[in-house]
């Protein structure tokens, strides 16, 4: 197999999915669908185990600038390509059940699949463009999904909200690899580590690396960038346990640790990488337990442990790249499982409130069974793999050469309220006696299996680490690097200093779930001054922005068709004016071109025409006047050999009379055009118009500044394009990029006439199928 | 509905408007000869639509003109991306055999046909949608009007 079918095989299913749905109900959809994903993770880890050299495939794609479309898997990818591709199945099989008679169904399994393939690229890409091509399509594919329910004003502005933070940290990104493949001209990632030396060595490094990081930062989430990631729970919980927890939000860490090798050894990227991770971290972790919303709380949860995997990074050792390749496996198996867990008791339930959830275990003991595994695991209890994480995370940050003692105490309180986050989200609910919230409809099997699968899957890799270290851990360490040997992935580590943290932690994240109620108090303190900060700067800007766009909208447009003609026209002009009396060369009054007798009588119809249409009082009899003016050009164009150019001025003049007399039947009737004093002021913009484009139209004649390129066109018009009319042939082969552009223009012209046309509908909030097609078929989504 | 029901353009039309259609499709083929091509020849389709919607505001088209537009985006899309999927520069000319047609002649076939095929579905989807949309609105708005007085 071809590596690029891991991109291409998504990409194909995506449009069949629609099918599939009327088919066989997304249920069954959702299953059949979750095949080509799994297929991947066979194929994928049917590949040697990543002792031996990356699989590569590449095709060239813009020669001239050096860009190739490179794919190369080795051991790093390979294991972030099997854990996207496996949680990805297991959403698509979950949001089947889950999105379950919803009208937009069809449209959910689109985008995730083609946001797996973005996501999938954006991890196997090796070209540095090809991997901001597959960046920004995430971005995209995050916006559609956060905006799903469309109609809903929260969703939209959540929507915006992470495409505006993350789509301007792309561009950042972009910014960033350019630089690097000027600095070192390579555009291939894991050609850069190559030239380690060069890089940090160039003045251009430190911009280059800040804006990567900014790129990084804020699609990881990190402080001070990290509040679109609960905003963006507005999303259905499949898309949230897919996209905000497991992979798009690792698309920072992803790219961060490819360029680890490149970048780490320089100081600058331990001072910046490893702090940012570590408040991230720990405001994370504090903000997580302040939250009553299951989902808000596992958001804030998730920005701890990308604060976590940042930080690690930082460090840049062997040992601790390692951790954080585990770390970021780890996670998403717990946090995949907790978050279908919160989704599908909401779904039972209709709440997702912590304090009104308890006693579920006994309506749904298999949900309980995956919740509390998961719970264990995100605690770090023994023997899941989130213990070994946790060992290995307390070990890492013991290891680094200073301040080793404040970052571990850190550690210990992020992970203590990790302890806490688990016991409220996974334990809690499913405790005690049934609360406020009970079951109305029992979850199918779409909705159990699963978190079930996930959970069940983690446990039995917790007894087995070896596993995981030898075909999966290791491979990814190695192959950017990184010797694997240092970290060993076992249960039992010995009676050492970081087993006494692990019980500390655990004694201390308990304490903190029985205290939880005394701090409710300091969480609306911290939470109002948190609203202060980065999210009120960012909506302060953007209002900001909309009220300077307003400001200049408001005097530029004036909403006068009259003023908007006389500004272009005078402008114009004057450009015109300006850059033909830069023109100096010799050009004599003499006409180049002849002037016969039927010239002359098109010159006279025009004037006629164009005086009756000034004297006009009537605006249809204006219209019509101005018709004649333009066929009078029509006639000129066809007089001096120009067919084509005189049908489309005929054609489009006819159009354009017809669309006026349209408009003019709708407006009331009028005494007089304009008045005398405006009257005056057109006719002198008119004659400089006029006399401008006389001037312009002259000197083309008569001034050569460049060899004219039409002779050589003309020659091979017919030999290399097999077409006698060259007016075509450059509309449709020589200059067929513009034309593509043009008509591209033109679509996009026309959905928005349509639009403001129909602007009258307004969105309402309501779940009525026909009024939502309705409403998307205006092409209004998401404006 | 005074204003759209003479008797000379109902009459005119039904004479006119297949005329166009043949037409523009004689012009859309003959484009790469002579005279002609997707945007005229789109154009004259567009003017048949709009006229037969003038004669009779119900015989407006029964498919969503700005879905014919997407598809002829896709269709010059399509010859653009074609080549490069054969692995030749994006829109690299691809020629193939050629047909004779009546009336038009010779055509060599190829993806710039193609391209030109596209533009033409394009161009006649966003004249037709403008112009018709303006009119229905103009007939609403006369007929409020004429219902008012």
């Amino acid at each position: 197999m071809e590596l690029y079918w891991i991109i291409a095989a998504p990409l194909l299913a995506a449009p069949l999915s629609p099918w599939l749905v009327r088919a066989v109900g997304s249920k069954a959809a959702g299953a059949l669908l979750s095949l080509v994903p799994f297929a991947l993770v066979g194929w994928l880890l049917a590949q040697a185990a990543g002792a031996g050299p990356a699989l590569e495939w590449s095709r060239s794609w813009m020669p001239a600038m050096g860009l190739e479309m490179a794919l190369r898997v080795g051991g790093f990818e390979r294991l972030f390509l099997c854990l996207v591709a496996f949680i990805g199945g297991l959403v698509l099989i979950y949001g089947g059940a889950y999105l379950d008679g919803d009208s937009k169904v069809p449209r959910f399994f689109v985008v995730v699949q083609i946001f797996m393939a973005a996501m999938l690229g954006v991890i196997a890409a090796d070209d540095m463009i090809f991997t901001f091509v597959f960046w920004e399509l995430t971005s995209l594919t995050s916006f559609l999904l956060v905006g799903y329910k469309f109609y809903d004003p929260v969703a939209r502005k959540a929507a915006l909200q992470a495409l505006l933070v993350t789509g301007a940290g792309g561009l950042a990104l972009l910014g960033g690899f350019i630089l690097l493949a000027q600095i070192t001209g390579e555009t291939r990632i894991s050609a850069l580590a190559a030239h380690s030396g060069t890089l940090a060595e160039s003045p251009l490094f430190v911009p280059a690396l800040l804006l990567v990081l900014a790129g990084v930062f804020t699609k990881s989430a990190q402080v001070p960038f990290h509040f679109w990631l609960p905003g963006a729970m507005a999303a259905p919980t499949p898309v949230s346990a897919y996209l905000h927890s497991a992979t798009m939000v690792k698309a920072g860490v992803i790219l961060l640790a490819k360029l680890s090798p490149a970048m780490s050894h320089t100081e600058l990227w331990g001072w910046i990488v490893a702090p940012v991770g570590a408040l991230t971290m720990l405001t994370g972790a504090v903000m997580a337990v302040l939250q009553t919303d299951l989902k808000r709380l596992l958001a804030y949860s998730t920005v701890s442990v990308l604060g976590t995997l940042v930080m690690l990074l930082g460090f840049g050792d062997a040992f601790s790249f390692k951790t954080a390749m585990f770390l970021a496996l780890v996670h998403g198996f717990y946090k995949g499982t907790l978050f279908m867990v919160a989704g599908t008791v909401d779904h039972a339930t209709g709440t997702r409130d912590i304090h009104s959830l308890s006693g579920l275990r006994q309506s749904m003991p298999w949900l309980a069974f995956a919740a509390a595994a998961a719970a264990l695991s995100m605690s770090g209890v023994p023997p899941t793999l989130g213990f070994i994480s946790k060992e290995l995370l307390y070990e890492a940050k013991l290891s680094i050469p200073f301040a080793r003692h404040a970052v571990t105490a850190l550690g210990v309180l992020a992970n203590s309220l990790a302890v806490a986050i688990a016991l409220i989200v996974g334990v809690r609910p499913f405790l005690g006696s049934p609360g406020k919230a009970v079951v109305r409809h029992a979850p199918g099997w779409g909705l159990v299996l699963p978190p079930v699968l996930l959970a069940a899957l983690g446990l039995l890799l917790g007894l087995m680490p070896w596993l995981l270290d030898k075909h999966l851990i290791s491979p990814a360490a190695s192959s950017l690097g990184y010797d694997p040997a240092l970290a060993k992935l076992t249960l039992w580590h010995g009676f050492t200093p970081v087993l006494a943290l692990s019980v500390a932690t655990l004694v201390a994240g308990f304490l903190w779930f029985k205290m939880r109620a005394k701090f409710s108090g300091a969480a609306r303190g911290i939470e109002k001054i948190h609203c202060l900060t980065p999210t009120a700067l960012y909506f302060s800007g953007l209002e900001g922005i909309l009220k300077l766009a307003a400001f200049l909208t408001g005097w530029i447009q004036q909403g006068q068709l009259r003023i908007y003609v006389r500004v272009t026209l005078i402008a114009a002009s004057g450009l015109i004016l300006y850059a033909t009396a830069k023109v100096y060369e010799e050009f004599t009054m003499l006409s180049k071109v002849p002037l016969g007798v039927f010239e002359t009588m098109i010159v006279v119809v025009m004037t006629m025409s164009s005086l009756a249409a000034v004297r006009s009082k009537s605006r249809l009899a204006a219209i019509l006047s101005l018709g004649g003016v333009g066929y009078s050009v029509a006639f000129i164009f066809a007089a001096y050999g120009a067919p084509d150019l005189a049908i489309t001025q005929l054609l489009v003049e006819t159009l354009t009379v017809v669309l006026f007399s349209f408009v003019i039947l709708k407006l009331p009737q009028i005494r007089e055009i304009s008045r005398s004093r405006t009257r005056r002021w057109d006719a002198l913009v008119a004659t400089i118009a006029g006399l401008a484009m006389t001037l312009v139209v002259w000197k083309a004649m008569h001034v050569q500044l460049h060899a004219p390129i039409s002779p050589g066109l003309v020659e091979r018009s017919a030999t290399e394009a097999y077409g006698r009319n060259v007016v075509n042939v450059i509309l449709v082969d020589f200059r067929a990029l513009d034309t593509l552009g043009e008509i591209l223009v033109l679509s996009l012209a026309c959905l928005g006439v349509t639009a403001l046309l129909f602007r009258k509908r307004k969105f309402r909030n309501t779940d009525d199928d026909q009024s939502e097609r309705a409403k998307a078929r205006e092409g209004l989504p998401l404006i | 509905m005074k204003e759209f029901h003479h008797s000379m353009l109902p009459a005119a039309a039904r004479l006119v408007v297949p005329v166009q259609y043949v037409f523009s499709v004689y012009l859309l083929l003959r484009g790469h000869n002579l005279p002609g091509g997707g945007f005229i020849g789109g154009l004259v389709l567009a003017s048949a639509l709009v006229l037969r919607a003038m004669v009779d505001p119900k015989r407006v088209p029964n498919f969503d003109l700005i879905r014919l537009s997407g598809i002829g985006l896709l269709v010059a899309l399509f010859s653009a991306v074609l080549p490069w999927l054969i692995g030749k520069t994006f829109f690299t000319g691809l020629w193939g055999g050629q047909i004779w047609l009546p009336a038009v002649g010779d055509i060599k076939l190829g993806t710039p046909l193609f391209f030109d095929i596209g533009v033409f579905l394009v161009v006649t989807g966003v004249a037709a949608k403008l112009l018709l949309v303006l009119l229905a609105q103009t007939q609403s708005s006369v007929m409020d009007r004429m219902n008012s007085d």
